[in-house]
């Protein structure tokens, strides 16, 4: 195990390598003096002093506003986390169980139903499915704001950044309100976010279930006895747990892509804002640090992900 | 006492354009227990699917039928669909022909035998992995402590299927069905399965269904053998007498074809053979279902033979049984 | 006596594309997918011919209604948008851009990509670690992101969107041709080839593309809808086309503030971006249920 961590984070070693070449390639297409002046004149040189520059976090500022483009990282963050973490829990507690059931009644009409349903919200453009959802539930039945995180009415102290945490450990009187405030500015967004990984999920796992199901140990599970949800919710699905891991390390990269829109269209205060303002007001720092930070957090991400799942599959814990 | 009773089994699905497909055809066989049971056949004959039927496990678009079918005493069809999976897990087990898929990858061997134990036996925790090492060691794993920590992608084919057997009688059976247990297995880890396999038959008084496409490994061990064929049992008898003198021409067709060791075959004599393939249970022959391939069959084959009761012998399914024509020395 | 003729005899024996095909459409749902891809295609060829006016020009009627409103108007079959053009010229063009973009992004991708990953499976060995090692970077990023980092060094507009998606579909196009051909290296057939002494050029040729041109196909039809969703979200992002050309993406966020006011302006373009990734998803769909029958 610790042999095949040591392993994974050499790749990641590796990676961000390759990232810094690339990011340090962007820094010097973009327009002189926008990140960095460079003194040196030598390559190696200046991609050193780079290296040297990105790992103390001077990412250089804003040309805007002129702050840190690292300190406004770390503040927009909490945000984007927020609405990724809530869109990552409805995709998959919707669409694995949704899965599940698919398989169970496989090429039934119900499952057909599924897998047609699923086929259809992995081709949505989130950013018309966002309009379409915001005329039926905001519009149309008033129950959900479009923007932002929280009513203007409500005013929270930011603490942890997290909107959701920071509501509830504030000492206003109105905590619940801005609480249940700030759920109501969460949905949608995370809907919208988490509708084609769902769409993902249900696939994987339905296609992964039928396999597992069809196996001889499911049958030899049934023949000793064994309750039918017990063969199901245990034997059959830590089997399924494993591709549906790959795919999350997949959904990650297809998450973030959503972000940057999902939180154009909802107004939401994270990185993908951030970034995208900067791309249109041709605030270089900014780009250059928004793309190196959120390439870097999914390069991570994927190897926590591949570390897990290779805990969750003996085959591979123990190989040496 | 008959540990297992079936009469007149029908097996059939259906294919895309809804049309019935029979996959066992009114099939009834007996057997008592603490026997062994030799069932055989080419594969797509329909013996696999009789051991999942068996163990009620066949998926629900197929369709199983039967006049009766008892397992040790109890008539199963009175029974409702939990109570019957119920009863049966705790009556029969079975264990699969790739030693591999008979256990979850995921789990490791001492989580399978707990698990087991835990349904079918109220131990403490402590008395369940003392009963799964007592477990192990009636299926001759030597070292069973270090056994029940490994996970099966650790273990060979011949311990996998080993222990596959140990958690199969974790559910103290009376019948054990080993559907072509051996078949993935070398040549000598083959004869140690089955030896494993026929001593838990004489020391435990378990009665054991031996389901293969291979004569030879029935020949010495079974009390009785099955011969099915595209879905009809053809012959069903003793083995010392199918052995000595077979009845029907498949039978006599699978035992002759297989070499005898130490035997010089003559230059010019050839092993038995029979023509063609098992017809698919789409395009099935009129008449005897053998008939196509069958060197002795004459005009009356081309109306389906019944099983006839043969004095001495057993049931036979052929119209020229009582005649005793024999495919291995010419017609 | 042997009865033989009971035996059913096929006294024709189909080729394989047409065995492939006759397996396609049994899935009727793929086959109406084809057939409307086929439209739209049909659509995106015909537009100068089909779309009733300039999809450029504004007229003096804005946010007029489609016809089934009451304020409807016939010669303005789909409504006006904020600027006075006609939405159904615009969709029609749109649908023509749109494809357009798509298709040529790649096949400019699938050319490069198979050409890389056949060099990496008879390049030197630091050739094809470099590589690979580059491609899982790429793969790795998020595709937007990548796309955002070229656009906002070359600036926006048509051609440098083709160049993000193309370097966005390359390394899926590299490592599905690099896994294929190591899977059928392995067979014995090829190893026969190879004993039967078959250069390197026929051996590719002749023995491993038609086994891997199923596993093309699919990723094809895969980067074509990935194509679409990526052209248009970099329209509506107001990082591809610019405003004034009607691509689907681009008139979408031009429109997209007018939701409440002329949801039809944001809902058509929609739905026609949803029913062409549909139609090729159901199609690629489809095309994977056919693999998986043949093996």
């Amino acid at each position: 195990m610790i042999k095949i961590i040591l392993n994974q984070f050499a790749n990641l070693l590796l990676s961000l390598f390759g990232l810094s070449l690339l990011s340090f390639l962007l820094s010097l297409l973009f327009p002189t003096d926008t990140i960095y002046s460079y003194q040196q004149t030598n390559l190696f040189e200046k991609y050193w002093f780079y290296l040297n520059q990105i790992i103390s976090l001077e990412w250089g500022t804003s040309l805007i506003h002129g702050r840190n483009v690292f300190n406004d990282f770390i503040l927009n963050l909490p945000a984007t986390i927020e609405l990724i973490f809530f869109a990552f829990a409805f995709a998959a507690i919707i669409g694995i169980p949704l899965g599940v059931w698919s398989a169970q009644h496989k090429f039934s009409y119900k499952d057909k139903t599924v897998l047609f349903g699923s086929l259809m919200g992995y081709s949505l453009p989130i950013y018309w499915w966002a309009s379409i959802l915001v005329l039926f539930f905001s519009v149309s039945l008033g129950l959900t704001p479009v923007a932002g995180r929280i009513g203007f009415e409500y005013e929270i102290q930011p603490v942890t950044g997290f909107i959701l945490i920071d509501s509830l450990i504030s000492d206003t009187p109105y905590k619940i309100d801005a609480f249940y405030n700030a759920l109501k500015h969460l949905f949608l967004p995370a809907v919208v976010l988490g509708t084609v990984p769902m769409a993902i999920f249900v696939r994987i796992t339905r296609s992964a279930m039928i396999d597992v199901l069809s196996s001889d140990f499911i049958r030899a599970a049934k023949s000793r006895g064994l309750a039918h949800h017990k063969v199901l919710w245990h034997h059959a699905l830590r089997n399924v747990m494993l591709p549906v891991l790959t795919a999350m390390s997949i959904q990650i990269s297809v998450l973030l892509t959503g972000i940057l829109i999902t939180e154009i269209i909802f107004s939401w205060p994270g990185i993908g804002k951030w970034l995208l303002e900067a791309v249109h007001r041709r605030d270089y720092a900014t780009i250059h640090g928004g793309i190196l930070a959120m390439s870097s957090l999914v390069i991570i991400t994927n190897m926590v992900i591949q570390v897990v799942s290779h805990y969750f599959n003996p085959e591979l814990r123990f190989k040496r | 006492m008959n540990l297992l009773r079936i009469e007149n089994l029908s097996i059939s699905s259906r294919n895309n354009q809804g049309e019935k497909l029979s996959i066992i055809d009114n099939l009834s066989i007996q057997m008592n227990s603490g026997e062994i049971l030799g069932l055989v056949g080419e594969s797509g004959s329909g013996k696999s699917i009789l051991a999942l039927a068996i163990m009620g496990l066949v998926s629900q678009h197929i369709e199983v039928k039967a006049d009766y079918f008892s397992l040790d005493g109890q008539d199963l069809m009175k029974l409702s669909h939990s109570q019957r999976s119920k009863y049966i897990s705790s009556k029969a087990s079975m264990i699969f022909q790739e030693p591999r898929t008979n256990l979850n990858p995921c789990y490791s061997i001492e989580r399978h035998l707990d698990e087991v134990i835990n349904i079918h036996q109220n131990l403490s925790h402590h008395k369940r992995k003392e009963l799964s090492l007592e477990l192990l060691l009636s299926v001759g794993v030597n070292d069973p402590e270090i056994i029940l920590k490994r996970y099966p992608h650790q273990l060979s084919n011949g311990m996998c299927q080993r222990v596959a057997i140990a958690v199969a009688l974790a559910c103290k059976p009376k019948l054990l069905i080993a559907d072509e247990p051996t078949t993935d297995l070398d040549v000598t880890i083959q004869s140690q399965i089955l030896d494993l396999l026929i001593k838990l038959n004489m020391t435990e008084q378990l009665g054991l269904i031996l389901i293969t496409h291979d004569f030879a490994l029935l020949s010495e061990s079974t009390d009785k053998i099955g011969v099915i064929y595209s879905g009809k049992l053809m012959e069903h008898a003793e083995s010392k007498s199918i052995l000595k003198k077979p009845r029907h021409p498949y039978t006599q067709a699978l035992i002759g074809s297989i070499p005898q060791l130490g035997k010089r075959h003559q230059s010019g004599s050839r092993l038995v053979t029979l023509d063609g393939h098992i017809p698919s249970n789409e395009q099935l022959p009129v008449g005897c279902r053998l008939g196509p391939r069958c060197p002795v069959a004459t005009r009356q084959c081309v109306k389906p033979p019944e099983l006839h009761l043969i004095a001495d012998h057993g049931y036979v399914r052929c119209h020229r049984a009582d005649e005793s024509a024999d495919i291995t020395k010419g017609i | 006596m042997k009865h033989s003729e009971i035996y059913y005899q096929a006294d024709y024996i189909p080729g394989m594309f047409e065995n492939w095909w006759k397996r396609f459409i049994q899935n009727k749902l793929s086959f109406v997918a084809l057939m409307g891809l086929g439209l739209f295609l049909l659509i995106a060829i015909l537009a100068p011919l089909i779309a009733p006016h300039d999809p450029l020009v504004q007229y003096d009627e804005v946010f007029l209604p489609p016809f089934w409103d009451t304020d409807g108007n016939a010669r303005f079959l789909l409504g006006t948008d904020a600027l006075g053009r006609d939405v159904l010229s615009r969709l029609i063009y749109g649908i023509r851009l749109t494809l357009e973009l798509s298709v040529t992004v790649v096949v400019i991708a699938s050319t490069i990509g198979v050409l890389l990953g056949v060099a990496t499976t008879s390049a030197h060995k630091w050739v094809e670690t470099l590589i690979l090692r580059l491609m899982d970077l790429f793969l790795a990023l998020p595709s937007l992101l990548v796309a955002i980092a070229i656009v906002s060094v070359l600036g926006s507009g048509v051609t440098n969107v083709i160049y993000a998606v193309t370097i966005i579909l390359i390394p899926h196009f590299v490592l599905i041709t690099r896994s294929a051909i190591r899977i059928e290296m392995e067979k014995d057939y090829v190893t026969a080839m190879i004993l039967d002494g078959s250069n390197k050029f026929r051996l590719f040729y002749s023995t491993i593309l038609p086994n891997i041109v199923s596993a093309l196909i699919i990723q094809l039809a895969v980067a074509l809808s990935t194509a679409v969703l990526e052209i248009t979200a970099l329209g509506f992002l107001g990082l591809g086309a610019s405003p004034p050309s009607p691509e689907l993406g681009t008139i979408l966020s031009e429109s997209h503030i007018y939701i409440i006011s002329a949801p039809w302006t944001v809902t058509l373009p929609g739905l026609a971006i949803f029913f062409i990734v549909f139609s090729i998803n159901l199609v690629s769909d489809g095309l994977m249920d056919t693999r998986s029958k043949e093996q």
